[in-house]
């Protein structure tokens, strides 16, 4: 008759029973322009206890950066054509003296590379990261407003994301938002890549602590 | 009678006044470059990001963008 179950300790001296294999965690690199990065390499919050781990490192997707690099084109080459606009209307610069021309020719150059950097700055400080423990929306606008919002994970209800118009479809991006149980208020991760799949961690997330 | 854009700027101090423009205008913006800078910084503090996410290279570009602006403000100061 077949042993359907046998104790390890009866088995023969020559065989060793098989280890139990945890799954690792696989650790991505940060780039520059990366957008969705599970279990980040190297990146650590403020304030982040010893058995924290960042699960997901989000930005707003990529293709949100067009129109101001549409604009800084535009910008560049607008003195280019400035000459052709004014021969054109007949008017001339000739009456500013040629220290200042070079002045404001380099000022506004610099202003057109520093809106550029501001805005790439904007969306390279714009973080969501959901750690096993909290979720953290690190937001920056215009510069002059920055906001840092945090909400433990226990606390996170509802949470849902939403792809509005064509290219939030058809790029794959969009509002994940989440609201937070306590103070009724909303964490938003805006234009996020790959929308679905953060949902899906966060409940996962949520579902683990319930 | 048709506007003369060149008598009207000789009828007053006009490199004076653009002079006085332009200084202003580069001294706000050094003000805004140097905000940048240091928002950058205190983003930095906040969020500590690997050397291959670039942000080094970002913090080293803003004050250099700074001093850049800074160094156009002194050379209108004296050259214009």
């Amino acid at each position: 008759m077949p042993d359907i179950f046998s104790d390890q300790e009866n088995l023969p001296s020559n065989l060793t029973p098989v280890p139990v294999i945890k799954p690792t965690r696989v650790f991505h690199p940060l780039r520059m322009l990366s957008t969705f990065v599970q279990d980040p390499l190297g990146v650590s919050l403020i304030e982040q206890a010893a058995d924290e781990h960042i699960l997901l490192f989000i930005r707003r997707d990529f293709i949100t950066n067009v129109p101001w690099f549409v604009s800084t084109f535009i910008l560049l080459i607008a003195p280019i054509l400035l000459p052709l606009v004014l021969q054109s209307v007949h008017w001339s610069l000739a009456f500013i003296p040629q220290t200042f021309l070079v002045i404001i020719t380099l000022f506004y150059y610099l202003i057109a590379v520093g809106f550029a950097f501001a805005n790439f700055v904007t969306w390279f400080y714009g973080i969501g990261i959901v750690t096993q423990r909290r979720a953290i929306d690190i937001d920056l606008y215009n510069i002059s407003y920055a906001s840092v919002a945090t909400a433990k994970v226990q606390d996170l209800k509802d949470v849902r994301y939403f792809q509005r118009g064509f290219f939030q479809s058809f790029f794959d991006y969009g509002d994940v938002t989440m609201v937070v149980e306590a103070s009724g208020e909303t964490l938003t991760f805006e234009q996020t890549p790959r929308p679905a799949q953060v949902v899906s961690l966060l409940s996962s997330l949520i579902g683990g602590h319930e | 009678m048709p506007f003369d854009i060149v008598s009207f700027t000789k009828s007053f101090p006009f490199a004076l006044t653009m002079k006085i423009a332009l200084l202003t205008l580069i001294g706000l913006y050094a003000i805004f470059s140097f905000m940048l800078s240091i928002k950058i910084r205190s983003f930095n503090k906040i969020v500590f990001l690997p050397p291959s996410s670039g942000a080094v290279f970002i913090q080293v570009f803003a004050y250099i963008y700074f001093f850049v602006v800074l160094s156009l403000f002194f050379l209108a100061l004296v050259i214009v």
